[in-house]
């Protein structure tokens, strides 16, 4: 179980070109995700950032083969489970896993922590009733939650204890890889810093390729090795966290930049102030997706669509002024001087 | 970890013990035990000549010479005969929902398990059944198929289906789409396991009440069947049939209309009371259980 077999570029979860469409009504075409390729290594965590509808749950869906792609390849492991049935798909799925945003829809009111935490344990096998129940105990104790928790009912916790029951659910198989989507975002801030750590801290004890989806950058940052940002179920920007968050190369990665709060007083810089929503995703606009709302568009954005091109060894931008970006102001400068004064 | 002192609440719906905390449950489970208790008096202690009457004993009030609810035309015992009822009216009313029961669940999951063809037939079947009235499709049934005890339980299970089939698929349909059951999915959870885990236990309070309120309706369609004389046999002793016989003695022997309706009646008012006291629990579990 231990044994993993990344592909060449190290990944062990990875999407080459993928693409989700649904059918809207009237037969058109909703394009959820247009030709993305991401990839996550052992042990990293990529962050995939965007708006709401920009399709990053569509991602994390279609990579846990509940939606069909249209195209492109999702490997796994080094197999290409594209079009593994469900059958074939069981003995994969103990290795991923996922979180899902709402603790309060995503466990079944009706069971006992316990059996919640036992299910996918016992669609495996995982061995007597003994030895499964000892390991939700470890698991418990694994997510800090109390020995007495493993009898009582999801609606006796709070929102943060909840997602720490789906937690204990997603890694009771020891999983190799694990999507997390919007893990914090149905929960009060004060708890988010909490469940972000835990997260991390699982992370780097159990060495999991571990891709998180989120709208907030901030928080994307905070625990990002790799940034992937997604605009209208495309990617506008990759690059690692520093990058993306210290150079930003795409109006709109800087937009969402601007958007969140500065955390430093005084600290009042100018701010790109996206108008308008995100256009539909059934009826695109041409030339670049972002154009109607970019800054700095000009006449070419609205005829020809930006390649995704790598600028630099892992760092990829489509947009065709990402040399013209104006220069961002440095949002976590004073957490790099803390770490810095500290010795980090 | 506030929520410590929380009371440790029972998993699920379970069905209530003996003595519930919904009242109606109880008073309608209380006097449904009497009506079935007596069926199984009647089994053993009844002498098997209740069918017999004395012709010299005709038309006796309630109390005359031993016949505690009196006579019929035929000098017959009233009680015997409301108790010799009960496999015909009972009888066929509880079997005919355990067929439908099963039937209209079957299909209502189906309907909300797939998303292709077998929906739209499934959809397409319930729509079509639901069109005709219970009372005249069960007429048309009956005249096609025949009389008798196995003929009309069927008739009667088959015809009311639609009306559990339909709530099923809406509420199958309604859990299928919660995240737990897709985390279940994913997670590697068979589809049976996903059924019987996540699916049954959430329709199991709606299937209980709908079968008690369906029992009472079934109990009626027989009754009215039997009274139009397209029910149980004209010399067996069904609720219908003695009401139909009733009815020429209206005004001299009133206590002929009064036994076998009031067996009817508090047969129906029992089962609405179990039904509802189901309906309240579970209600008050969910309420306990959802956030």
């Amino acid at each position: 179980m231990n044994d993993t077999t990344p592909s060449s570029n190290g990944y062990l979860l990875e999407a080459v070109d993928l693409k989700v469409t649904f059918r809207a009504p009237g037969g058109r075409k909703l394009h959820a995700v247009d030709t993305i390729s991401i990839g996550v290594r052992p042990g990293e965590t990529v962050g995939l950032v965007g708006e709401s509808g920009s399709g990053k749950s569509t991602v994390a869906l279609t990579l846990m083969r509940a939606h069909e792609p249209e195209g492109g390849t999702i490997v796994f492991d080094g197999q290409d489970i594209t079009h593994f049935n469900e059958r074939r798909l069981k003995p994969i799925r103990p290795r991923l896993q996922m979180v899902f945003q709402d603790p309060y829809s995503s466990l079944d009111p009706r069971m006992t922590v316990r059996r919640i935490v036992a299910e996918p344990l016992k669609a495996h096998r995982f061995g007597t009733r003994v030895q499964i129940n000892k390991r939700v105990d470890d698991l418990l104790e694994q997510v800090g939650l109390p020995p007495d928790a493993a009898e009582r009912l999801p609606a006796q916790f709070s929102g943060g204890q909840r997602q720490r029951i789906a937690i204990a659910r997603s890694l009771a198989l020891e999983p190799k890889a694990l999507i997390a989507d919007e893990p914090v975002s149905a929960l009060d801030v004060s708890i988010q810093a909490q469940i972000i750590n835990l997260l991390r801290n699982l992370q780097d004890r159990l060495n999991i390729a571990f891709l998180v989806i989120a709208h907030d950058l901030a928080l994307i940052h905070q625990i990002s090795d790799r940034i992937v940002v997604m605009y209208l179920g495309e990617a506008v920007e990759e690059g690692t966290a520093d990058d993306v968050v210290g150079r930003p190369q795409h109006p709109y990665t800087v937009a969402l930049l601007s958007a969140t709060p500065v955390p430093v007083v005084g600290g009042d810089a100018e701010r790109i102030v996206l108008t308008g929503d995100p256009p539909s995703p059934i009826n695109r606009p041409n030339g670049c997706r972002f154009h109607p709302r970019c800054p700095v568009a000009r006449d070419r954005c609205r005829t020809d669509k930006p390649p995704l091109v790598e600028i630099e060894p892992g760092r990829k931008v489509a947009c065709f002024y990402s040399g013209e970006m104006p220069p961002p102001r440095d949002l976590w400068a004073h957490e790099k001087e803390e770490s810095a004064s500290t010795g980090d | 970890m506030t929520d410590a002192a929380v009371p440790k609440a029972s998993a699920g719906f379970r069905m209530p013990r003996i003595w519930s905390e919904s009242m109606q449950l109880n008073i309608g489970l209380i006097i449904f035990s009497i009506i079935v208790l007596s069926l199984l008096t009647q089994l053993f202690i009844i002498p098997s000549s209740y069918l017999d009457g004395e012709l010299t004993s005709r038309l006796k009030p309630p109390g005359w010479g031993g016949h505690v609810f009196g006579t019929d035309q035929l000098g017959r015992d009233l009680l015997f005969r409301v108790m010799g009822g009960l496999p015909w009216s009972l009888g066929i009313a509880g079997m005919s929902t355990l067929i439908l029961a099963v039937i209209g669940t079957l299909v209502g999951l189906t309907g909300a398990w797939y998303q292709n063809w077998i929906r739209t037939v499934v959809l397409l079947a319930i729509s079509t059944f639901v069109a005709f009235p219970f009372l005249v499709l069960a007429l048309v049934m009956v005249a096609v198929v025949g009389r008798g005890y196995w003929p009309i339980t069927l008739t009667l299970g088959i015809i009311a289906w639609p009306a559990v089939a339909r709530v099923i698929y809406a509420e199958g349909r309604a859990l299928l789409q919660r995240e737990y059951v897709l985390a279940a999915k994913l997670f590697g959870v068979s589809q049976w396991s996903i059924l019987f885990v996540h699916v049954l236990p959430g329709i199991r309070p709606t299937i209980l009440v709908m079968a008690a309120f369906l029992f009472a309706v079934m109990l009626i369609l027989e009754s009215a069947l039997s009274f139009l004389g397209l029910g149980a046999p004209l010399n067996e002793p069904s609720w219908g049939n003695m009401l139909a016989d009733s009815r020429q003695y209206l005004v001299n022997a009133p206590w002929m209309m009064f036994v076998p309706a009031g067996a009817i009646v508090s047969a129906v008012i029992s089962l609405n009371l179990i039904g509802d006291g189901i309906a309240e629990i579970s209600r008050k579990r969910a309420r306990a259980v959802e956030v």
